[in-house]
């Protein structure tokens, strides 16, 4: 009896033996990656392992909503057309962490990531893959993606899109979006707003705050960069501020008090009840666009921001890119990727990626894309401030930069009523001295 | 000896997974408290006891953060920690003088929300609490109650009621069996000879009751403090560490450090800190029940 009890605990034990090796190889693979010292060994055992006839390129991205599947039906075309590549693709929310600590060739970085990412060098140089696939980054893309994409060291990523804050309006209360502050006014007098808790717009606690501060700080010509920091404890900035709490607390164009996303659903809220405010007109991301659609219908229209903090045209925007790991260095890999983007980058390809309501930057597939304005009508009207177009500088550590802003300082300047110029400057000091400690990380 | 090597195998497997997810990544820990450790760069090096002198001294990002993560966690803890325990007590009470027909049915009712996930209870109390157009809010100003909206989620220090709502209805009934089952254990017979005696429900409560029970109150206190200590999915989920980073406790300055700031380093040495404090709340809770028993 005690030799068989032996018997099954020492099973047990080799069971648990058996599970920690396998541990062991995940992490020690992980520690390789976070140390910086790839090992091409692992991906060859995975390549030899799993599709053995077809060279696997591994290519991770942080599509989890609706265009999740647009980005699938590109990646599963390719697939389809190859008998020598294969694009293994995981769509996870947490895509770059993983990415950080894990092993993808390639990855869908985001505009604003890319100085981060290229000055921590995991992004690979990819102007030889361009020439493979027979793109050219300075002819085939739009002049913007130039300043996010190409550093001094060459080009590190393969523009995708750019999305910009659209103006959405309601028809039932307004025939067209408000181009300024006036319009915004006269839209605040003729709905009664006080009185019917209809306002013209909604400045929310979260969501999409990074863009209104930008707007705000774009429109009234601020210069918010200084070296490789933002830099925020200047009057102008102030001003430009300031000018948002006055939207709610000064001339009442937007509710005060509003939550998390509330300047979308204010926007499309359909509650009857008198407690409950509602919003005109909503300044968010193109992705909204199915869901505003599906609630308001034909009363559903888009405009561009209106020029409401100041006379300098400025359009927050943001950008997908491909982007390739500074780790991939087998030949096999890079004609692969290559021969992706060869076939990602045909109009008729393409074009599945402005179905899902983005705009792509492809030269080619905009001009398609222009032709065809009541099937593409949230890209048309993206494409006409393509130049206005303002990106989070491409400073190292910028989302990290602005996050005191986002969150502090800007409930700071919705939630106070009597916000003093003393206190909110304060704030803003303290944001500029956090974004100069993290840029000199 | 054939006695000794089969106990030797029997505690073999948890010594092993002991030290491989225990001991060995608590060690590991520590040297990367030690050394300036990134995410993605790895080991840059010993630096001693840079990484702790950063967060704990001076003017830098990390101590400010660190602090105010510490703060916002004390808080939560004292808003959480009375309700938890005395409440869950309270239920437990409750439930010991129903008829053992219908206590069956109230356990499983209170104990039901224990099993609910927290994603679900963030999802669930952000429709009911939400500022404008929540459940509550429509509630209360259709009855007449208040004529504006309460910012529920929105603005302190009603933000905080909010997560210490959802916070005790989400976890009070593992608690309160706790305490069920240490009330089952008291024999029924001192009740009677209490009764017998003229003992009112406080005297019996306070005689009998809380002696019975002392060493589960101590542990469910213990057990509830650190438990709030280490809180990161409701403010994650309910108000993403604001209004502002006026609920970003702890842990979530720990993760923003180590995954956005890709500092292992001051993200490891920010865990030991944290670490050292629940040990150091746990011994000054055990010392303060030690000096009671000795004076009574």
């Amino acid at each position: 009896m005690k030799k068989k009890l032996a018997l099954a605990l020492v099973f047990v034990m080799g069971l648990s033996f058996t599970a920690c090796g396998k541990t062991t190889v995940s992490d020690s693979t992980n520690e390789a990656v976070s140390g910086g010292v790839q090992s091409t060994d692992t991906n060859e055992d995975k390549e030899s392992s799993g599709k053995s006839d077809k060279t696997t390129i591994t290519f991770i991205n942080g599509f989890t909503g609706g265009d999740g599947e647009y980005m699938t039906k590109i990646v599963d075309g390719f697939n389809e057309s190859q008998s020598d590549y294969y694009i293994e693709q995981l769509q996870d929310a947490d895509h770059y962490t993983k990415f950080k600590s894990g092993d993808f060739d390639m990855l869908i970085i985001h505009a604003d990531w890319i100085s981060t990412y290229h000055a921590m060098g995991l992004l690979r140089e990819v102007s030889d893959i361009y020439d493979m696939a027979g793109i050219s980054f300075e002819n085939d893309f739009h002049d913007i993606t130039k300043t996010y994409a190409k550093y001094d060291d060459g080009v590190f990523a393969f523009p995708l899109d750019l999305y910009a804050e659209t103006t959405f309006y309601n028809k039932e209360y307004t025939d067209e979006a408000p181009k300024d502050y006036n319009d915004m006014i006269e839209l605040r007098d003729k709905l009664d707003s006080e009185n019917s808790g209809i306002y013209p717009y909604g400045l929310p606690l979260t969501g999409d705050q990074q863009w209104a501060w930008m707007t705000a700080l774009g429109q009234c010509g601020v210069n918010w960069v200084e070296d490789e920091h933002i830099k925020l404890d200047t009057e102008e900035a102030c001003d430009a501020f300031m000018k948002i709490h006055d939207m709610i607390y000064k001339d009442h164009l937007s509710p005060a008090g509003l939550g998390a996303d509330d300047h979308f659903n204010t926007f499309i809220s359909q509650s009857e009840t008198a407690a409950n405010v509602k919003t005109v007109v909503s300044m968010t991301g193109p992705w909204k666009y199915t869901v505003a659609k599906e609630v308001l219908g034909d009363n559903l229209g888009i405009g561009t921001v209106p020029q409401i903090y100041g006379d300098k045209k400025c359009v927050p925007a943001g950008g997908h890119t491909f982007g390739v790991s500074s780790k991939v260095t087998d030949e096999k890999k890079i004609a692969g990727i290559a021969a992706f983007m060869k076939y990602t980058y045909q109009p008729d390809v393409l074009l599945n990626w402005a179905d899902s309501g983005q705009a792509p930057v492809h030269l080619a597939t905009m001009e398609v894309v222009k032709a065809n304005p009541e099937k593409y009508p949230v890209a048309a009207v993206n494409y006409t401030i393509f130049d206005d177009a303002m990106i989070l500088p491409a400073i190292y550590n910028i989302r990290e930069q602005v996050k005191y802003v986002n969150e502090t300082v800007w409930s700071m300047v919705v939630q106070t009523e009597n916000l003093s110029r003393d206190d909110l400057m304060a704030e803003l000091k303290n944001a500029t001295d956090i974004a100069t400690e993290l840029s000199e990380m | 000896m054939k006695k000794k090597s089969t106990g030797l195998l029997f505690i073999t497997p948890f010594i092993l997974f002991f030290m491989l997810f225990w001991l060995i990544p608590f060690i590991y820990g520590i040297v990367m408290s030690l050394s300036k450790y990134s995410l993605i760069m790895g080991n840059q090096g010993f630096v001693g006891f840079s990484n702790y002198i950063k967060i704990l001294v001076g003017d830098s990002m990390y101590h400010n953060s660190f602090l105010l993560g510490l703060k916002n966690t004390v808080i939560f803890t004292a808003c959480t920690t009375p309700f938890l325990v005395l409440g869950s007590l309270g239920l437990a009470l409750l439930l010991d003088r129903l008829p053992d027909k219908c206590k069956g049915i109230f356990r499983t009712i209170y104990f039901a929300s224990y099993s609910v996930s927290v994603t679900a209870v963030a999802a669930v109390f952000v429709w009911l609490m939400k500022g404008n157009g929540g459940y509550l809010n429509n509630l209360m100003m259709n009855i007449g109650i208040i004529k504006k909206a309460v910012p529920w989620m929105e603005q302190q220090p009603f933000v905080w009621v909010s997560l210490t709502v959802a916070t005790v209805w989400w976890t009070i009934g593992y608690n309160m069996m706790l305490f069920v089952n240490a009330l089952n254990e008291i024999d029924p017979q001192l009740y009677e000879a209490s009764a017998i005696d003229g003992a009112r429900y406080w005297k019996q409560f306070r005689y009998i009751i809380f002696p019975g029970i002392k060493n589960v109150f101590y542990f469910v206190l213990m057990t509830t403090i650190i438990a709030s200590f280490n809180v990161y999915g409701q403010p994650r989920l309910m108000t993403k560490g604001g209004p502002g980073e006026s609920t970003k406790p702890v842990i979530m300055v720990i993760t923003s450090t180590i995954m956005d700031r890709n500092d292992l380093g001051i993200g490891s040495a920010m865990t030991l800190l944290m670490g050292i404090v629940i040990v150091i709340c746990s011994i000054g809770q055990y010392f303060l029940t030690k000096e009671k028993e000795e004076l009574r």
